[in-house]
């Protein structure tokens, strides 16, 4: 992926760091931009450091001057040298190479006014001290020089250290972000930390328009500025210089992705170009998080527009097959009724009808599944919870479920005395269904259980058949809507009946799990409430 | 239907053309007198100015609310009114029998469930006209409402003063449906609310003092979503009516 990022230099750039619009960032060094070999130090404190240094330095020689005196009555005086050239060496790691030669002077000064004889005249006694003098500045300068140099080095190592680490913890937040605002609260937390200026990233909303994070952080006026910037056209996009505070745009591969907002200190600016490398590295970082989360974000729509589309495509052919098939039936059964009449006997009349009727319902079933489960889902349905004895409601369940059970060994158990907290229409309506799906896998004279089960915080309803069980891997995936799991096809309805059992377990905050277990086992757990006083004393 | 005595005469008030054709022909071959309406405005009208025994009222009309219609004609007529609701509408239906309709039917319906429930609400309404029948068998357990009186097999039930009440209630609405409302409302009074979670277990208990078998209950029998019902033997023969056994979902 190319990646690009627009600068937009301003006054507080220095001419080295105005680089063309176009340039490629953080892969290559910039022909144009020459590295600067001294200390990274901002302007102001280092205009404000030269008296300190200064006073440091005449501190250190004074204290050079102050041992040798205390040591003179041990030492040779040209020995005394050595103590200041450790002075000389302690400043120049200090203080730098100017304040190093600042110290050497003023050494060579004290030395000869104070420890050379005769004390206290600038002029010494032996002439070959001459020499002494001219030794020791160019030692002295050569001294400072040599270690001011390997100080800087290190500082230099330090500052690039510093940086990587930034330019990396960034990278970290920007991986983890996901969205706008944590872009910004990482970047903002980033610039802040590094440069101690506060920024704002200002994305475009669906019709392009920037838009501040929080509006206090952006000065007025500055937003206009940030659209012209936005909506500017790639190389020539670029602000008149002289102008502050600094906007950088985020290029991304398919044109901008945002503008992002500097607001440098007044006196000062970004720096040195390390920094506004390190600055235009951030941006980079930040267009390609930016530009990752886009590309997602774009992927995850598509994924949920072609689900739905699925869904969708589902709906119809399961519609079209589960109300054309019965419907096709019905209408044959009516025509025929009607204009064969004559030649049907008795008991194909009958048998016409039988199907009729019985399609006719099934049409009526499929669509009320439809319509249970979509009011069910979209909220329109609220159980209405009250506490039901156990056997009373299996034999609703029994009773809704007729003679279709006549087939198999239907048992259902429960406790005799148990009450559970429900919504009797909707736990029926879900436990008929999870039967007529046990029904539908089991093969004729097979077994099929029905069991309540009542604990103190919850209770559950167990259907188990002896079919042949469900695919492996498929045990969740039955719930979902117009799914067929067991690859059923017209007598498995329109595959939304564990859809609704699942849809009643959520609207009763409960759950519907399914195993294999010698067949299929469909367990819905729901919770239960402390029992407030049933009504007691009132049996006899 | 005798043939000597003038038929019945039905009002079907129901907006949907097939429907009404559906509920003419069938109430017809069954020796009824059928009126047709398509709007609460037109039923009004016609229940107004005509006789009529019955009433079947579609709750989804075009014009107005079908309770508005059932409250308008409560405040006129005693006569019996059944109402047709889709499956899914229990609250509509529920408001309906609380506006005052006698009983109810899940559309689609099957015929034998249709007639069931118009003999039923006919037979009531005979029996208030005739001043109310007080006795009334559950198999070999006989109600007596004049005498607060429960037997079975001869031996005297006890009952608590709750659970009369309730049998009471239920049997002075025997073969139609009495929602939960009606109930709480007439077994406990205004102050029914925190019982309303409780009428289950209550009826429960009933079901164990009359009921042959409580956990398969036959005679006090719950209509899910709706409220409850007493199916009384009918005095010319053993055998309860049942509402006829549709399936709520479709066979295999």
């Amino acid at each position: 992926m190319s990646r690009r990022l627009t600068a937009l230099a301003s006054v507080h750039w220095r001419p080295a760091v105005l680089r063309p619009a176009t340039a490629r960032v953080a892969l290559k060094p910039d022909p144009h931009s020459v590295p600067e070999p001294i200390a990274v130090l901002d302007l102001p404190a280092r205009c404000a450091g030269w008296r300190r240094r200064a006073s440091g330095a005449a501190l250190v020689v004074g204290l050079c001057t102050a041992i040798s005196e205390l040591l003179l009555p041990y030492l040779d005086r040209t020995s005394a040298v050595t103590v200041y050239w450790a002075g000389v060496v302690y400043v120049a790691l200090r203080m730098g190479q100017a304040a190093a030669t600042l110290a050497v002077v003023l050494s060579i000064l004290a030395f000869d006014l104070l420890i050379v004889e005769p004390r206290w005249s600038f002029a010494p006694l032996d002439p070959q001290y001459y020499l002494t003098f001219l030794v020791m500045l160019v030692v002295g300068v050569l001294i400072g020089r040599l270690v001011a140099q390997a100080s800087l080095q290190t500082e230099l190592a330090e500052a690039r250290a510093r940086r990587a680490q930034a330019l990396s913890d960034l990278t970290g937040r920007l991986i983890a972000a996901r969205s706008p605002e944590e872009f910004s609260s990482a970047l903002t937390v980033a610039v802040q930390s590094t440069f101690g200026m506060p920024c704002a990233l200002l994305l475009p909303d669906a019709q392009g328009r920037l838009q501040p994070p929080d509006r206090e952080s952006l000065p007025a006026g500055q937003l206009p500025r940030a659209q012209d910037l936005f909506d500017a056209d790639g190389p020539q996009a670029r602000e008149p210089e002289g102008r502050a505070p600094l906007l950088l745009r985020l290029q991304g591969t398919r044109g901008p992705l945002g503008v992002l907002f500097l607001q440098p200190p007044a006196a000062g600016g970004v720096g040195t170009p390390e920094d506004s490398r390190l600055l235009e590295a951030m941006a980079d970082q930040l267009a390609l998080a930016l530009e990752r989360t886009l590309f997602e974000q774009r992927s995850a729509s598509a994924a949920l527009e072609a689900e739905t589309e699925r869904l969708r495509s589902t709906l119809l052919s399961s519609i079209s097959h589960d109300f054309r098939t019965p419907l096709t039936t019905i209408i044959g059964a009516a025509s025929s009724l009607l204009e064969q009449d004559h030649v049907l006997d008795a008991e194909r009349r009958r048998l016409l009808l039988d199907g009729l009727l019985e399609e006719a319902r099934r049409v009526h079933g499929s669509m009320s599944d439809l319509l249970d489960l979509t009011r069910m889902e979209e909220g329109q349905l609220r159980p209405l919870c009250e506490w039901c004895p156990a056997d009373d409601l299996l034999q609703e369940v029994r009773d809704a479920l007729g003679t279709r059970t006549a087939g198999h060994a239907f048992e259902v158990e429960a406790p005799g005395d148990a009450i559970v907290w429900c919504d009797p229409r909707l736990i029926v309506q879900a436990a008929v269904n999870l039967v007529d799906n046990a029904l539908r896998h089991t093969p004729a004279g097979g077994r099929i259980t029905l069991r309540l089960q009542a604990r103190p915080a919850e209770w559950n309803l167990c259907v188990a058949d002896s079919g042949p069980g469900l695919p492996q891997g498929q045990e969740q995936a039955v719930f979902k809507k117009f799914a067929r799991a067991r690859g059923d096809g017209h007598e498995g309805g329109i595959g939304l009946g564990l859809a609704i059992c699942a849809a009643v377990a959520r609207l009763h905050q409960g759950r519907v799990e399914a195993h294999n277990a010698g067949g299929a086992v469909f367990t819905m757990t729901l919770p239960q409430p402390v029992a407030q006083g049933a009504p007691a004393g009132d049996t006899d | 239907m005798a043939s000597q005595a003038p038929p019945v005469q039905v009002l079907v008030v129901e907006d949907e053309a097939p429907i009404r054709r559906l509920l003419a022909t069938t109430l017809q071959a069954e020796g009824y007198a059928v009126l047709e309406a398509s709007s609460a405005t037109e039923g009004e009208a016609l229940a107004s100015n005509r006789r009529v025994d019955l009433y079947l009222i579609d709750l989804g009309l075009p014009d107005r609310d079908g309770c508005e219609l059932i409250r308008a004609l409560r405040r006129w007529t005693a006569r019996p009114i059944l109402v047709l609701s889709a499956r899914s509408q229990e609250q509509q239906k529920v408001d309906a029998l609380d506006a005052g309709a006698d009983d109810y039917l899940s559309k689609p319906f099957g015929v034998a469930e249709l007639h069931a429930r118009l003999r039923v609400a006919l037979r009531h309404a005979a029996r208030s006209a005739l001043g109310g029948e007080s006795v009334l068998r559950l198999g070999d357990v006989r109600v007596d409402l004049s005498s607060k009186s429960v037997t079975r097999g001869g031996e005297p039930v006890h009952l608590t003063a709750t659970q009369w009440r309730l049998l009471e209630v239920l049997a002075q609405h025997a073969g139609r449906v009495v929602t939960a409302r009606q109930l709480l409302r007439e077994v406990w009074g205004p102050g029914h609310a925190e019982q309303g979670h409780y009428l289950r277990i209550y009826v429960r208990q009933l079901r164990q003092k009359l009921e042959a078998e409580p956990s398969r209950p036959v005679y006090l029998r719950t209509d899910t979503g709706i409220g409850y019902r007493l199916l009384a033997d009918t005095p010319e023969s053993t055998a309860p009516l049942r509402p006829a056994e549709v399936p709520a979902a479709p066979g295999p």
